[in-house]
């Protein structure tokens, strides 16, 4: 059976446990929205 | 089990939520046509097919067989997951004929390229296949995410298995190839975020670049850091041989198309890019990238083993990153990490099931059962079809075991008697459908013989890879020749129409005398006495049909500077030397590449469009039926 790893994680602290996590989420949501933006306008353009 | 708290499930729900959502919203853009449901309307710029290429070839099961090859393999381990540089070649060569056939799936480009009664049989053939291996990919990785859900949440494995596609389909049927794209985008996003970061942490807290090495070293295993430790020619582990059949197969394969069985998938990526040099650029990154890929997770692996270097069963060290992940990561960023995981299945099963339907749509429904189909009916058709393919994978998934073992059958022997077929029908005129038909037909019967029926009955011994791959080939060759060369070859019409539209590589003489004589193109340029210079950076389109001596720089650099990349990434991660040389020579031979390549592509790309955009209209016959009142 799987023994655990002999080590301990060598993140923690706000930056990585709600900083990084809502940067994340905002650059994906943002990026998905500014090609939905592209995509539906250039199709009404044409 | 993992250690999930209410923030780590809020985490994984958020990015489950926004990678769903965000694709879902595209479905406004798929319902308009069959071409915007299976290929988001052949207008992506090269970025949006290259993070598509690179998110569908990190599927779930993806990690579990990278980290079982560099965790019993060491370095040289990464040399199984160099299948991925028949991008390196395909990207200038076969991505640039298959885009300019502009056919929706191979099963339609081979009815351009072949004829008759041959071509249809074919066509249907390859569909039917199509359309069980994407039942049968979708099955596998499945199965890989009910394991991971297992180890996370103790889950049984057939509620890992159904849960997570069912929610991909759910954006697949209503958003089509537009929410797979989009989807891959985001996705992708998430995903390298995640296996940059858990590769990181896994070498931090194995006492870093110098500790993992050290740890390597102490156990005796020192060669688990060279990329290039064979055991010999042809003996042991990792014979040189079994490393040339390999740089063969991936990297020669480039040339044809299907002798990978990614090609299948990319193929509908090179053909929603807006022109040929978004697809040249679309497939070569995102080969580049997926590569990079792999040298991360090699260093996030060799980290791994120097902490647990004795575990045996293959089951539990392909387990490894994913143990990396959610052992070392503090909360909140153990949901984020599970979030990706979902990230890289949803591409995979969405990219499978959009094009499973494709086949089914394209080359089964509309060529032979309706072929007056409306715009309106086969969106309808495509999405039934997506839901089809999601019930069979349910089935091919609990009938599965161990991963590797099955990828390993797929990706090296189903298609090792066809490799060389599918390079033919690429490179030389003569070959013909029915050729391609009893290579294939050949290929079925004597990979089983090989591998596993008559090893059982103690017939043939229990060959290696390599010589399993040489022989099928063999034995693929001597059916498919002689069935070439005693039966017609195609007619010169067809092969004109399809010589002109595509310009193809390889031996072409007799089909380019009759165009240049029949006046459907000029006579080549290349003959001509007019000097030129070394590397030429003004083209006609005329000039930049033809291949050229800059096509071969790229075609020879491209493969090189792929595994640059790749060994050198890792050997840069953990301060090995030449790690940092490897790095900058793969970006040098970038710009030298693109400097090279991209007048030519963008001539071929200007006039190319130009001249096809009424083809395309007529092709599609777009109706824009919401327009009409429908939905």
């Amino acid at each position: 059976m799987n023994e655990a790893l002999p080590v301990s994680s060598t993140l923690s602290g706000v930056l990585w446990t709600w900083v990084v996590p809502v940067l994340l989420f905002a650059i994906a949501f943002v990026a998905t929205w500014l090609l939905y933006r592209h995509f539906a306008n250039r199709d009404e353009d044409s | 089990m993992a250690n999930f708290t209410i923030l780590d499930v809020l985490w994984a729900v958020a990015f489950l939520l926004l990678m769903v959502g965000g694709a879902f919203f595209f479905y406004r853009l798929a319902r308009r046509s069959e071409s915007d449901f299976f290929l988001a309307g052949r207008g992506l710029p090269w970025w949006l097919p290259a993070s598509s290429v690179f998110s569908t070839h990190t599927a779930t099961d993806t990690p579990m067989w990278v980290t079982g090859v560099i965790y019993a393999n060491g370095l040289r381990g990464l040399w199984y997951t160099f299948f991925t540089a028949w991008t390196a070649i395909g990207a200038f060569v076969s991505a640039r004929i298959f885009r300019r056939s502009l056919a929706y799936t191979q099963a339609e480009w081979q009815t351009q390229r072949f004829g008759g009664l041959g071509a249809e049989m074919l066509r249907g053939w390859m569909a039917g296949w199509q359309v069980f291996m994407n039942m049968f990919i979708l099955g596998w990785v499945g199965i890989a995410m009910g394991k991971v859900c297992a180890l996370a949440f103790g889950w049984p494995i057939w509620v890992g298995l159904v849960l997570p596609s069912a929610i991909t389909a759910f954006y697949t049927l209503a958003a089509g190839y537009w929410g797979v794209v989009m989807g891959d985008f985001l996705q992708g996003i998430v995903a390298i975020f995640a296996i940059v970061l858990v590769s990181l942490v896994g070498v931090s807290a194995a006492g870093g670049p110098i500790g993992v090495t050290e740890r390597i070293v102490a156990i005796g295993e020192q060669w688990r850091l060279d990329a290039f430790a064979f055991t010999g020619w042809v003996d042991g582990d990792f014979p040189v041989v079994w490393w040339l059949t390999m740089l063969v197969i991936s990297v020669i394969g480039g040339f044809g198309m299907g002798t990978s069985i990614d090609w299948y998938v990319e193929a509908q990526r090179i053909q929603s890019a807006k022109t040929v040099r978004d697809a040249t650029y679309g497939l070569w990154a995102g080969g580049a990238v997926t590569l990079i890929r792999n040298g991360f997770w090699a260093a996030g692996i060799l980290a791994f083993f120097s902490m647990l270097p004795n575990i045996a069963d293959a089951a539990d060290y392909e387990l490894g990153w994913f143990r990396l992940g959610f052992e070392l990561l503090p909360t909140g960023l153990i949901g984020v990490f599970f979030g990706a995981i979902l990230a890289i299945h949803l591409s995979t099963i969405s990219s499978h099931l959009n094009l499973g339907a494709l086949y089914f749509t394209r080359d089964i429904y509309q060529r032979y059962l309706k072929p007056e189909a409306s715009e309106r009916r086969l969106v309808w058709v495509g999405r039934v079809s997506t839901f089809v393919l999601l019930i069979g994978s349910f089935f091919y998934g609990l009938m599965m075991e161990e991963i590797t073992r099955w990828l390993i059958f797929a990706l090296w022997l189903m298609m090792a008697g066809i490799w060389l077929p599918n390079i033919l029908q690429v490179v030389w005129w003569r070959f013909n459908a029915w050729g391609y038909l009893a290579g294939w037909m050949a290929n079925l019967g004597v990979s089983w013989l090989v591998v596993w029926v008559l090893p059982a009955f103690g017939v043939l011994p229990k060959l290696p890879d390599h010589l399993q791959f040489w022989l099928l080939l063999a034995l693929g060759a001597v059916v498919f020749v002689p069935v070439t060369l005693f039966t017609k070859p195609e007619k010169m019409d067809q092969l004109l129409r399809y010589y002109v539209m595509t310009r193809p590589i390889g031996w072409w003489g007799p089909v380019h005398r009759e165009a240049v004589r029949r006046g459907l193109i000029e006579k080549t340029a290349a003959k001509s006495t007019e000097s030129r210079p070394v590397i030429r950076r003004t083209w006609t389109p005329q000039q930049a049909d033809e291949w050229t001596r800059e096509d071969w720089i790229a075609v020879i650099l491209s493969p090189l500077v792929f595994a640059a990349l790749m060994i050198g990434v890792t050997k840069l991660l953990l301060l090995q030397p030449g790690g940092l040389w490897l790095v900058l020579g793969a970006v040098l031979g970038t710009g030298v590449i693109y400097w090279v390549i991209d007048p030519k592509l963008r001539a071929v790309s200007g006039e190319y469009e130009a001249q096809q955009a009424r083809y395309v209209e007529q092709l599609e016959q777009r109706v824009r039926w919401q327009k009409e009142g429908g939905r």
